[in-house]
């Protein structure tokens, strides 16, 4: 009897890993309140300070270097900037006097302090290495208020969402993994689509033909439908059309606002829109009311 | 069991260094250590040991990684077994056939992903340039093969001669008959 067990003790741990593996991946292939497997996030919690060090001395070396770059081309820089600030104070005054002259700017204020929350900025310190998904690891996780389902940008645009969250790390799932699906729309027409990943460096927007309303430099932004992510947020630019004529859904080409090869900061909005709040649970993320900003209200 | 700590050790250890050199080099570049340590588990431990490292470091694999989670712990398990196998027939103590071999099982790795990953999500579109890309980092990884066999192999040793030490140190406490 002794025997056979030792004869099958290996067999036996071969299948229950096996089956072990599958039964998680399967329980995991829709998002889940990850956010409650405390253990499960033990490494992560332990690779974001590690890859901290490991990334620091070539971010000073990299920073000096740029640093340097930048001052060689400084004067230039400066004029060009300055031309293009009057310029820019000149479209800014007429846009402002046409808005006032409409008596729109005072709820546009409103409107953009009830759509204000507070954005807390956080530190790249880790890259997915697998072959196939995009995630980026940061270095703030739930003692900073962070939570899983809460959206992730730059000043030039849309990152992602965190999707795991530990005491002091976050892993945020960029719009680039296959998994990642954003409502937007095309800023000129209003041409509302979904913008999907493709793995690769670039982006899918596929949306519902009403004739020609998407062209090759259009601006794709956030629609702020499904309460996932803010609306007005840049996603990327169309760069091709796929026309056909017989398909009544068509799609289109985007490449992204953000140069995720370059990703040092980020952005984590803290505010969770309400159908992250059903889907994670609302347990965990009972987040403070978000601030009034300190901006002029334009009066 | 020491041995089996330690090399799940180092291979979560080289997953965290392969997530800061992933953000520093372009993704291709980067060769996958963590499956490299996976595979010199295979010789360097005993098969049921093996098996429990393989899946410790896929789960770690999956906890900084956005594929549902135990997609990667589920194919270091087989990646593991396949290892075991082709030491059977090849010797993989050798270079030059472990880097071959270990070309193949990165080859092998990025292809079940696109496989599992058509399967639980229902599409997962591979760009042309990816495929490229997984060829690079294939070609990357092998080269470090030999390395990671060693250092495990050393680490093994290691490990193996501290406890016979102990043992030694503890048999010096036995009165001596004479």
């Amino acid at each position: 009897m002794s025997d056979f067990l030792r004869r099958i003790r290996l067999p036996a741990l071969f299948a229950a890993l096996v089956f072990g593996t599958l039964a998680l991946m399967l329980g995991d292939r829709r998002p889940t309140p990850e956010d409650r497997h405390w253990a499960a996030h033990a490494l992560l919690e332990i690779a974001a300070p590690v890859q901290k060090v490991i990334t620091r001395p070539v971010h000073v070396v990299r920073d000096t270097w740029r640093r340097y770059g930048a001052l060689v081309d400084l004067e230039a820089e400066n004029r060009a900037l300055r031309e293009q600030l009057t310029e820019l104070e000149q479209e800014n005054l007429q846009f402002r006097e046409a808005l006032v002259a409409s008596g729109q700017l005072r709820r546009i204020a409103q409107m953009r302090r009830e759509f204000e929350v507070p954005l807390l900025p956080s530190q790249v310190v880790g890259q997915d290495a697998s072959a196939w998904s995009h995630a980026l690891l940061l270095d703030r996780g739930r003692s900073s208020e962070v939570r899983s389902g809460m959206p992730v940008l730059v000043d030039q645009g849309l990152v992602g969402l965190v999707n795991a969250t530990t005491l002091h790390a976050a892993r945020a799932m960029l719009i680039l993994d296959r998994r990642s699906a954003v409502d937007a729309i095309i800023q000129r027409s209003r041409a509302r689509g979904l913008v999907r990943g493709l793995g690769g460096g670039e982006l899918e927007f596929a949306f519902m033909v009403r004739g020609d309303d998407v062209q090759v430099g259009d601006e794709v932004i956030t629609s702020g439908v499904g309460g996932v992510y803010p609306k007005g947020i840049r996603v990327g630019t169309i760069t091709s059309v796929k026309a056909d004529r017989e398909q009544l859904l068509h799609t289109a080409r985007v490449k992204p606002a953000v140069d995720f090869g370059r990703l040092e900061q980020v952005f984590v909005v803290l505010h969770r829109g309400p159908t992250m709040d059903l889907l994670f649970g609302g347990g965990d993320g009972d987040l403070p009311e978000p601030k009034p900003p300190a901006v002029a209200d334009g009066r | 069991m020491r041995p089996a700590l330690a090399l799940l050790l180092l291979g979560w250890l080289a997953l965290v260094v392969q997530g800061g050199l992933a953000l520093l080099l372009p993704g291709w570049t980067v060769p996958d250590l963590s499956l490299l340590v996976t595979l010199s588990a295979a010789s360097a431990l005993e098969p049921g040991f093996g098996l429990l490292v393989a899946a410790g470091i896929g789960l770690g694999n999956d906890m900084v990684s956005s594929p549902p989670l135990g997609q990667l712990a589920f194919l270091r398990i087989f990646e593991l077994a396949l290892a075991r196998l082709v030491a059977g027939q090849l010797d993989l103590r050798r270079g030059l056939p472990l880097m071959v071999f270990a070309f193949a099982v990165v080859l092998f790795d990025g292809l079940a992903q696109i496989v599992l990953g058509r399967w639980l999500l229902g599409a997962f579109p591979v760009q042309p340039l990816e495929l490229v890309g997984l060829l690079g980092r294939a070609l990357v990884s092998a080269p470090f093969a030999p390395v990671v066999a060693t250092l495990s192999r050393r680490l093994r040793e290691r490990l193996d001669e501290s406890e016979a030490r102990r043992d030694m140190r503890l048999d010096t406490r036995r009165p001596v008959l004479r």
